[in-house]
This record gives structure tokens, C-alpha cells and sequence, in this order.
């Protein structure tokens, strides 16, 4: 995989004892390979297990993980953050380091800015299909101050934003890696608590509430939960597209369910599994380039999705 | 007092409509209740205040002698079971996976059904004649059988009390006396106070216990005896087209 070929004795040898017969190799692997993957697994759940608590959430087949407009509020923030510092003729673009964990903490700040707007929203709003509307309007909001920004920025700014908005599971150390696992962790152990009512939720909100669920503290946790991976995940990797929608669907149609206890451990399987698939795809062995991840999770994952819908001709929640 | 209601006054916020008022039900013991009225007379508002869906305007909702807004979503949820109409149920929900919702107010955090839970879906399941069809997803049932499913996780639910909305709506003649005798003879052999909203009053004057009638938002409670007796069902509809006939306690047709 990727630029440089590594023989397979080698690389199980890096694994499981930290040596091989060439140095960089051992470095390629332990510290750029192994994390990327790592990054692949984390991105895939984490966006996956979102999909499915936003598609149960709002009871839409369409909904993702990024519906109450967290990747509008991520991209707002970077694109302030690159391209805004370029307008303002500051240009902290050069010290790369800095850059790197500003971007993550732009994004953050983005994300957490939405997350408080979509909150207040939830606690004074009875229906869940108004916060669906809040958060594409917060999507056009933010995209248009983009679009703005991008008219004014300078080209190699602007291209920054542009390799940004495409996703890259690269590009971490360990420790940027176990802080995302961490934010990750907590994000799944906050799912568990969902299981159950989320199944009530399935057959409608009076219904649930008749069931003895409570409705609001159940929107304030999905909304955290999302919230959680999804933000974390966005900062750390930037928006990957597609997965969160297709992943959940993926697993109902081949597991022919939608309980919960089921769904969320294997869409968490699956949405890893795919996303190491994509990961593999955008860097072929014997192949110099390394592709934007979003590419290829749309370009591969689009057609699957519409072959499955055509095959049983219906998608549900 | 199983449920009992003072004065309550039933309708919505923002703005306030009012769609009834004055209501003064109790409902003692086992039985069979028909809400009956004319379509927009709040039938179903009623039964959604009387559940706990929605706030009542003004007065009291007592379940078992204590005020409802008192209770917990979950104590309400161990007390009364709710049957609404058609909702849109996700394409892969086995007949089985929805009436083991029902137990969702007696299972630990995560929902795990015991042995007992168990025995509760499969008595409910068998109880409205759909144990075979417990495999079945709930999209590819007929209406009537969708009906007897819904009312299947209602009795699951194992509560005192069973409120439906519109139980006999979409369903051919037969399925519609299916349904109501299926309520009959949970109410009778299962120590249930089932209170259906309904448009299918010559059957609910033949088969309840008690008939809680609602025109020009004034609300009656009595025994359908009484009702036909006291001669407001004369009443309840305009007069041209149908009329109450006293003897044969139904309503029919005028003759042209």
C-alpha cells in the first residue's frame, strides 16, 4: 500500500517487534501507516454509529451525521481561520506546526458553536423536523460567508481550504490520534445509554414517550453524542463525506433489522471496515498518487448504495 | 378510582384553542369506554390529555387517585398503554421486535428482555391470534392485522389501563366488530379499562360498558342506556340524512 512498498514479512515484523530490515520502513509503518489506519477506523465508526443516531433521530432515510450542520460550522471556522488570516495580511500559514493544531482548534470552534446554536434550538423547540431545518439553514449560512471568503482570499490560501474540505485521514501522531480515540470512546459510551429508547423512538415520539422515554433528555443525548464524534472527527480528519448516510443503511439492509442492540456495534464494524477499504483504494500499491479520502468514499461508495436501493427498491430509516 | 378527571379542560397552546371543557369522567373499574362525537370534537385530543401526551388546559387528571402530572413518564408508562392511529413503522420491524416494545417500561438500561418479558410478548402475541405471524415485518400486514398487532404491544405493555385513538378506522365492517370484540374480551377477561375513541357508535352502543360523548364541547359520561334514554343522540347529528332509530338503539338511514 501507498508510495513506497514495504514486503509483508517486513511490515508483520515492524508490528510485533519494532525492527525490519530497513529503518525507514520501521518509520513509514509505526508512524505514519499504523496511525493512518488507526484514524481510518476511528472516522469510519465514528461517522457511521452518527448516521444512524441522526436517521433514527429524525426519522429520515437522508439524514447523516452531519444534518445539524456541524461540518458548515467546522468548515466556517477553518475557512476564517485560513483564509480570513490571508485577508486580514496576517499569514500564520507558514509555521506549519502551529497551523496544523490551529485547524484543529478552528474546526472544534466551529463545531461547538453550531452544537450550542442546535441545542438552545432543541430545548425550545417541540419538533424534531424544525432542528433538521435550523441546521441546513445553518449550512447555507455558513456556506455563503465561505463562498465570501474564498472570493476574496488569495489562490494558495484558498487551495489549503480546498485540501482541507476534502478529508484526509493522514497527517496525525499518535498523541493527536488518542486524543480523537478518546473524544471517540466517549462518544460510543454515551451511544449505549441510547440503545433503548432510540428503539421506542423508531415507532414514533408518542409513542415513545407513552413507552415512558424521555423525550427531551433522549434529543439532548443524541445531540451530545453526535456532537461528540462527529465534532471530534471533523477537527481531527476533516468533513468526510458519505460514509454516516451509507453505513447504517448498509447494515439494514444486509442484517434486515433496525434494533439498536444490533445495529450499533455492527455499524461500528462496518463503518471501520469500509472506511480501511477507502483508505486502501486512495493509495494503491504501485500507484505515486494518494487521492482525497472524500473521492473516493463518494466515487466507490455512491454506486453501492444506489445497486443496494435498486435492489429492494425501498430505503427506510 | 382507576381515572378520574374534574373540570378538565382539553384543547392546544399557541394559539389556545379550547376543544372541550367541563369533562367529569371516572373510570372505577374494568370495562369498556367509547368516546364518541363528530369528527373535529376533540375525541383524540382527549385521549392524548387523558395519556399524558399533552397538558391539559385547565382541571384535573387523577390516575389512581393522584394527580397525573405528578407521575413520571415512566410511572405513567407502568399505569396506561396507548394505541394510536396509522404511524409510519420502519420497513424491517419484525411483528415480534414491535410488541416487545411494549415491555420498554419493566427493562434494565439497555433493554434486555427476561424470561418473564418474554412470556408477556408471547401471551399478548397469541392473545389477538398473530403468534404465527411473529415473524412478519409489520409493513407487509393488512390493516386489520396491523390493528391487532398494535393492540397486541398495548397488552404487552401489561397496564391497568388501554387508551386507543381510532382503533376501528381504515377497516372493513368485519374487521372493525373483530377489533371491538377483541377489546371486549380484554376488558372482561383481563381486568382492563379500555377507553377507544371511535366513529363507530351503533357498535359501541351494542358492546360498552360506557360511552363518553362529546358535542358542542360539552361532555356526557354515562351508560349507553342512559344515553339513548335520555334522547341526545337525536341530537348529534344533523338531521337530514341519518336518524336515531330508539328501538332498534342504531342509527339509519332516512328513507327517500
Amino acid at each position: 500500500m501507498g508510495s513506497v512498498s514495504i514486503p509483508l514479512q517486513d511490515i508483520t515484523r515492524v508490528i510485533f517487534t519494532g525492527e525490519s530490515s530497513v529503518d525507514t520502513w520501521t518509520y513509514i509503518i509505526l508512524d505514519y501507516r499504523l496511525p493512518k489506519a488507526m484514524t481510518a477506523i476511528i472516522v469510519g465508526s465514528g461517522l457511521g454509529v452518527s448516521g444512524l443516531l441522526m436517521q433514527t433521530f429524525f426519522r429520515n432515510p437522508l439524514a447523516g451525521p452531519y444534518v445539524l450542520g456541524l461540518s458548515s460550522g467546522a468548515s466556517l471556522g477553518v475557512a476564517l481561520l485560513l483564509m480570513g488570516s490571508g485577508i486580514l495580511g496576517l499569514s500564520f500559514t507558514n509555521y506549519l506546526w502551529f497551523s496544523k493544531t490551529a485547524v484543529i482548534l478552528a474546526s472544534s470552534l466551529g463545531s461547538l458553536m453550531v452544537m450550542g446554536a442546535v441545542l438552545i434550538t432543541s430545548v425550545k423547540i417541540k419538533d424534531s423536523m424544525a432542528l433538521l431545518i435550523i441546521g441546513l439553514m445553518f449550512a447555507s449560512l455558513t456556506g455563503a460567508v465561505v463562498n465570501l471568503l474564498s472570493y476574496f482570499s488569495a489562490s494558495d490560501e484558498l487551495q489549503q481550504f480546498v485540501f482541507w474540505s476534502l478529508g484526509s485521514l493522514g497527517d496525525l501522531s499518535w498523541s493527536e490520534v488518542s486524543i480523537l480515540g478518546v473524544f471517540w470512546f466517549l462518544g460510543l459510551i454515551l451511544c449505549l445509554f441510547l440503545i433503548k429508547p432510540l428503539d421506542a423512538l423508531l415507532i414514533g415520539e408518542s409513542y415513545a414517550k407513552s413507552l415512558g422515554v424521555h423525550i427531551k433528555l433522549l434529543r439532548f443525548m443524541t445531540i451530545i453524542a453526535t456532537c461528540v464524534l462527529t465534532g471530534s472527527i471533523t477537527a481531527f480528519a476533516g468533513p468526510i463525506a458519505f460514509v454516516g448516510l451509507a453505513i447504517p443503511h448498509l447494515m439494514r439492509l444486509i442484517l434486515k433489522t433496525n434494533k439498536h442492540l444490533i445495529l450499533l456495534p455492527t455499524v461500528c464494524m462496518g463503518g471501520a471496515v469500509v472506511m480501511l477499504i477507502c483508505d486502501s483504494i486512495s493509495q494503491l500499491p504501485g500507484v505515486d498518487y494518494t487521492l482525497p479520502i472524500n473521492a473516493v468514499t463518494s466515487l466507490f461508495g455512491a454506486p453501492i448504495v444506489i445497486w443496494l436501493i435498486l435492489r429492494s427498491r425501498q430505503l427506510n430509516f | 378510582m382507576r381515572l378520574e378527571t374534574k373540570q378538565l379542560s382539553v384543547g392546544y397552546n399557541k394559539p389556545k384553542v379550547e376543544v372541550a371543557s367541563g369533562i367529569n369522567i371516572s373510570i372505577k373499574n374494568a370495562g369498556l369506554t367509547a368516546v364518541i362525537g363528530v369528527n373535529g370534537s376533540g375525541k383524540s385530543t382527549l385521549i392524548k390529555s387523558l395519556s399524558g401526551l399533552i397538558n391539559p388546559l385547565q382541571g384535573d387528571i387523577k390516575l389512581y387517585n393522584r394527580p397525573l402530572n405528578t407521575y413520571t413518564v415512566k410511572e405513567i408508562a407502568q399505569k396506561i398503554s396507548l394505541v394510536l392511529t396509522k404511524q409510519r413503522l420502519p420497513q424491517h420491524l419484525k411483528v415480534i421486535d414491535f410488541v416487545a416494545l411494549g415491555r420498554q417500561p419493566y427493562t434494565n438500561w439497555i433493554g434486555i428482555h427476561e424470561y418473564q418479558d418474554k412470556n408477556h410478548i408471547i401471551k399478548a402475541l397469541k392473545q389477538v391470534k398473530m403468534y404465527e405471524a411473529k415473524d412478519k415485518a409489520c409493513s407487509r400486514l393488512s390493516d386489520g392485522q396491523l390493528q391487532k398487532v398494535l393492540i397486541a404491544r398495548a397488552i404487552a405493555q401489561n397496564t391497568p389501563l388501554i387508551l386507543l385513538d381510532e382503533p376501528t378506522s381504515h377497516l372493513d365492517m368485519y374487521h372493525k366488530a373483530m377489533v371491538l370484540n377483541l377489546l371486549k374480551s380484554i376488558s372482561t377477561n383481563h381486568d382492563k379499562s379500555v377507553i377507544f375513541a371511535t366513529h363507530e357508535i351503533n357498535l359501541a352502543l351494542q358492546l360498552c360498558d360506557s360511552i363518553i360523548l362529546i358535542k358542542d364541547k360539552q361532555v356526557i359520561h354515562d351508560t349507553p342506556q342512559n344515553l339513548i334514554h335520555s334522547g341526545i343522540l337525536h341530537e348529534l347529528f344533523p338531521q337530514d340524512l341519518i336518524k336515531f332509530d330508539e328501538k332498534a338503539q342504531l342509527f339509519k338511514m332516512n328513507r327517500i
